[in-house]
């Protein structure tokens, strides 16, 4: 192994970092951090393929990583977007086997590898470990449900503007501006829309005078009424629409476990009952 | 507690020890678990719980079916999963401490065992091969709802009748012919499969028309695994 001590006490900062290992002792930390390899990936290159045998997990320390499906047409469908602090591949390990995605830097990004077998012996040496992990899994279990009914129960407006509205910070005000993580053409991907679907939306959120786009800049003049455009279904009494799993402003929900693994999770937490989706509108074009 | 607790004939210890995830615990361990665990009978049709549901803890299906569904006002609900004997669910609500994402129903008359929350924590602390069992089980889960991400962004209607028929297959590269029942009605398939039933319907027909497979009602014989897997549509 080639990393030098400065970069092993990076490492192990940056475990101690993660929600999973927080509970860990130091000395616990050290020898994760030991069995952990760093791994430069330059923008465009391929961690891993489809198929490949997972033999541990990845945490990112800086930059961004894509999991996709690979297509023979290729038209790859993006699962998800990994950026700092986040890792992948857990359930992968744990389930033995191998990937189902492909996983390629979007951008010059440092990796942490921890093989499975520290993750193992984790698992005997420490009860609370375990229930760390299962917590991850779940949300991120959640999250992929969440997806799931996105992709088929919602229309393209509606993951467009759920995707805004998950970016928009839950303390910012109702002029809110966002900045798209990565290209137009991977977050159509993401969401399951042609980049032409995705570009259409944007321009017309932009002419209803909702937004106002920038590149990957924009901006969202009034977050209470982008929220509406998607909510001005008749509603039954107890059940406040929610269609995007946002927290609406005024629920007085508690605050969920902070040990959540995705970026846009908190968008997810305190998901309100949500028993009707807006009428008429069961997507299932570009299947 | 409810009233199902006390449906004396229903031995729970018996019933968690034939469960792989309770398989390698100690007579002890099972019998604490009993008694943090109820039986629930579900008559067909019936609702368990509701999107939005709080989890108190998770089920599992000691014989019987129940679908997991997103409901939609338009009445399209979409079927996320269908569970039978055995096989547990919720799990993820519980440890994610969230409501629950989807609805469940009976879809034939179901016996199922609650296992409250807080044993499960407990023996997650005490008992490590118990803990390394609930996290491959939920890897697994999520390996197969990656899967089904894959299947609905990018496989076409027939893509997914085919590798809906060869999941039955008892071994990935199995061949010659096999026999199956579809586990339930083709309307609930076709929502799992996010299909019409119509489109489900005319796949399997076409299916028939060119030799691969032939139909009874629910019963399916594939004549020759290895032509349907290769089949180009």
């Amino acid at each position: 192994m080639t990393h030098s001590t400065e970069n092993r006490i990076d490492t192990e900062a940056l475990l101690a970092r993660m929600p999973l290992f927080q509970d860990l002792s130091s000395e616990r930390i050290v020898e994760l951090a030991e069995h952990a390899r760093g791994k430069r990936l330059p923008k465009g290159d391929m961690l891993f393929h489809k198929g490949d045998p997972a033999h541990g997990f990845y945490v990112v320390v800086y930059g961004q990583v894509k999991l996709a499906f690979p297509s023979c047409n290729g038209n790859e469908k993006v699962v998800d977007i990994i950026g700092a602090l986040q890792s992948f591949g857990e359930a992968v390990m744990l389930a033995q086997q191998p990937y189902p995605v492909f996983a390629q830097a979007l951008a010059d990004s440092l990796l942490v590898f921890v093989t499975r077998e520290s993750v193992f012996a984790l698992l005997e040496s420490e009860p609370g470990f375990a229930r760390r992990m299962l917590i991850g899994l779940a949300l991120h279990n959640h999250s992929l449900v969440h997806d799931i009914e996105s992709y088929t129960l919602r229309t393209s407006t509606e993951r467009v503007i759920c995707h805004l509205l998950h970016h928009c910070a839950a303390d910012a005000g109702d002029r809110a501006e966002i900045a798209l993580p990565t290209s137009k053409q991977i977050t159509a991907s993401r969401l399951n829309l042609t980049p032409e679907t995705f570009s259409r939306i944007l321009h017309d959120l932009a002419e209803a005078g909702l937004i106002e786009t920038d590149g990957r800049r924009i901006i969202i003049h009034s977050v209470a009424q982008l929220r509406e455009t998607i909510a001005d279904q008749p509603t039954d009494a107890q059940h406040t629409p929610n269609r995007c799993g946002v927290r609406p402003r005024a629920d007085k929900r508690p605050q969920q476990a902070a040990a959540s693994k995705s970026a846009d999770s908190h968008c997810h937490a305190g998901h309100a009952p949500t028993n009707h989706l807006l009428k008429g509108h069961r997507f299932n074009t570009s299947w | 507690m409810t009233q199902h607790a006390t449906d004396n004939r229903i031995d729970i210890p018996s019933l968690l020890v034939r469960l792989p995830l309770f398989q390698a615990l100690t007579q002890e361990q099972v019998a604490h678990v009993s008694a943090h665990t109820r039986s629930k009978r579900l008559p067909k049709g019936e609702m368990l719980f509701q999107k939005g549901d709080l989890a108190h803890g998770f089920y599992v299906i000691v014989f019987g079916q129940v679908k997991l569904a997103f409901p939609s006002s338009n009445g399209n609900e979409k079927v996320v999963e269908i569970i039978g004997p055995k096989q547990s669910f919720g799990e993820a609500a519980v440890f994610a401490q969230r409501p629950y994402p989807v609805f469940a129903q009976a879809l034939a008359d179901t016996l199922l065992l609650h296992i409250g929350r807080d044993v499960i924590f407990e023996l997650l602390e005490s008992d490590t091969s118990f803990a390394r069992h609930m996290l491959a089980g939920l890897a697994m889960r999520m390996h197969s709802l990656i899967q089904d991400v894959e299947s609905y962004s990018l496989r076409s209607s027939a893509q997914r009748v085919i590798g809906y028929l060869l999941q039955h297959c008892p071994n990935e590269g199995c061949e010659g012919s096999i026999e199956i029942t579809l586990p339930t009605s083709k309307q609930i398939i076709a929502s799992r499969l996010n299909l019409t039933p119509e489109t489900l319907s005319r796949i399997l027909h076409d299916l028939a028309e060119a030799k691969l497979i032939e139909m009874q009602g629910k019963r399916i014989s594939i004549g020759n695994l290895q032509r349907l897997r290769e089949y180009d549509f």
